[in-house]
């Protein structure tokens, strides 16, 4: 097994095992809360405070969970954290508590969190458990800053509530509003997710391709040793016959 | 090593035909020209001012140019023969998606929804062949969600468009005005020939027929789609009664009614022109009757118990997603093997005995 790094699984997080992306899990609040920057960013930092905090204690107590009952055990840690990211924001956002709404409660069961503890978590030590949980969380953002800026400007013509350009002219291109409503994010999610499937093909190809090349300088290199040894071979047996000939000479 | 050839070995299609895809494109291009250019005629003409405006003829030509291109520009991304842009569908795509949008329209809506059709609609499937859905009635159903009000409010009066007073007052479309309860009174003589608002291609009733029996004669369409799709939803919309029915449609006789349900609204244009697409309808006749059944029930449902007074794009776009299903269960069964069935039962009812 290939050693693990703090750094190393953090990383991972963000783009290899993007959880949007590339594991393609917890799509659910992705595709209903992106409406706009401001909610994306804070549902990203919700889940990731539960991720981190849930993958912490997780990790910590999974020597003593049996394993008949993991999941529900894993669902209340997950639920207190949760519980917390709800009265956190209903005291101090109120704004972002009433524009999330049942996507707070939600996160209990969002597939990331409970498909990092159950994958991740239980089977590895603590410090790389909390790397993996800012990882994920990370990833998370990332694809949900892309999501929802991309449908704030197209679908409201405004980032982070700030109108971009005024649509009030005639001749000007008023927003779609078709980004901001759910087929939109259905739309834009098939196509970013068709984007990153042909980047990830064109690289295999490419890796392949690179691959076939190696092999090919590998029997080149083989093909051309053996040349020089049968030469050597060769010119030892004209040296021997050289040889031969002198003596008889002598 | 040369053999000479007794036998040529080639996979089928053995039996070819005169038929190719620019000339059946090409001519249902030509069958659909009456309809648009009636709408161009009546979005156009002012005659009270007897002047004509070039912007139903301007949304025609750009929605083409624009489907025209981005075919273009999608082929040479899919690293596929640049000429196929020119072979008739994309042109068919650009003129339908213009034909089921309001002529006052802004020019983004026409050129997004032209792009989204071909590109979104048609290529990213695999192009023409490979889509799911009607292309231009995706376009359309982008556009609609996208930009809501010039979809369903910018309506204008034929022979008397006032593109300048749209966005201030603007006409309303037969079925519009009967599901709102509005006090406009269509005819059947003007929704027959198509001098009633609504979108630039699909008033004209006359044309459309005319356009759609050559469809028929020519065999590039099937008659049985036409005919379930219409008779469906007209029997249909006469059995659910209107919520609240303005009080000229109430008085309307019963043959009349039935006539507004067939002229109004886009029920000719997509039973003739988008019903019956090679690509995305069924395959067997019972699967095309199967599927135009359901394209009338669901337009006569969405005209009378749902949101918008017309559901001709999004009926024909739901029983589109349906046809894989539809086509695995109208299979037809293999030459002679009902037969087989029918002796092996004997066999087996024999050996019983």
């Amino acid at each position: 097994m290939e050693k693990r790094s703090f750094f190393g699984e953090l990383v991972r997080g963000i783009w290899k095992d993007n959880p949007t992306f590339v594991l393609m899990i917890g799509l659910c609040p992705v595709l209903a809360i992106t409406t706009s920057l401001k909610n994306g960013v804070g549902m990203a930092f919700a889940a990731t405070f539960v991720l981190v905090g849930s993958n912490l204690m997780i990790s910590a107590l999974a020597r003593f969970i049996p394993d008949g009952v993991r999941i529900p055990c894993f669902i209340v840690v997950i639920a207190a954290f949760t519980t917390i990211v709800e009265l956190v924001t209903a005291a101090y956002t109120p704004e972002l508590y009433k524009e999330l709404g049942i996507f707070i409660p939600l996160i209990v069961v969002n597939c990331i969190i409970l498909g990092r503890a159950e994958a991740y978590a239980s089977k590895n030590p603590i410090g790389l458990s909390i790397a993996d949980g800012i990882g994920e969380g990370l990833g998370f953002l990332l694809a949900l800053v892309i999501i929802s800026s991309i449908r704030e400007v197209l679908g409201a013509g405004s980032l982070w509530g700030y109108q971009l350009v005024r649509w009030n002219e005639v001749t000007a291109i008023k927003p779609a509003s078709i980004m901001v409503l759910p087929p939109g994010a259905f739309l834009l999610i098939g196509l970013l997710l068709g984007f990153f499937a042909w980047r990830k093909k064109r690289k295999a190809e490419k890796e392949t391709a690179q691959g076939y090349a190696f092999q090919e300088g590998i029997v080149a290199e083989i093909e051309s040793a053996e040349r020089a040894k049968e030469v050597a071979k060769k010119e030892k047996k004209e040296e021997k016959s050289e040889e031969s000939s002198g003596e008889s000479q002598a | 090593m040369e053999q000479e050839q007794k036998f040529i070995v080639s996979s089928s299609p053995h039996i070819r035909d005169v038929e190719s895809i620019p000339k059946i494109m090409w001519t249902v291009v030509l069958f659909l020209a009456p309809a648009a250019v009636a709408g161009c005629y009546f979005f156009g003409w002012d005659r009270f001012n007897r002047t004509f405006s070039f912007r139903p003829v301007l949304v025609v030509l750009g929605a083409i140019l624009v489907a025209v291109a981005t075919e273009a520009a999608m082929l040479h991304l899919r690293k596929q023969p640049l000429r196929r842009a020119l072979d008739g569908s994309a042109v068919i795509t650009g003129l339908l998606f213009a034909m089921v949008v309001s002529p006052a329209v802004p020019w983004y809506v026409v050129v997004f929804g032209s792009f989204i059709a071909i590109a979104v609609g048609k290529q990213l499937f695999g192009g023409l062949g490979h889509n799911i859905w009607n292309p231009a009635l995706v376009g359309r159903a982008f556009v609609t969600l996208a930009w809501a009000e010039p979809m369903t409010r910018w309506w204008v009066e034929p022979l008397n468009p006032a593109y300048a007073t749209v966005q201030a007052a603007s006409a309303a479309t037969p079925l519009s005005a009967v599901s709102l309860s509005k006090e406009v009174s269509f005819s059947i003589k003007n929704l027959f020939w198509g001098y009633v608002p609504g979108c630039l291609g699909e008033t004209s009733a006359i044309m459309l027929l005319l356009g759609g029996i050559f469809l028929i004669i020519f065999k590039y369409a099937d008659w049985r789609v036409p005919l379930t799709y219409i008779a469906s939803t007209v029997l249909l919309c006469m059995a659910i009664p209107y919520k609240n029915a303005p009080q000229w449609f109430k008085s309307l006789p019963w043959y009349e009614e039935m006539a507004f349900y067939a002229f109004s609204g886009g029920l000719f244009l997509g039973a003739f022109f988008m019903a019956t697409d090679m690509v995305t309808s069924p395959i067997t006749p019972k699967g095309r009757f199967i599927f135009a059944l359901g394209c009338g029930i669901l337009t006569a449902l969405i005209r009378k118990l749902g949101g918008y007074p017309e559901g001709v794009c999004y009926s024909i776009l739901i029983m589109n997603t349906c046809v894989p299903l539809i086509d695995r269960f109208t299979k037809p069964a293999r030459f002679g093997l009902s037969t087989l069935k029918a002796q092996r039962q004997k066999q087996s009812q024999a050996k019983a005995a």
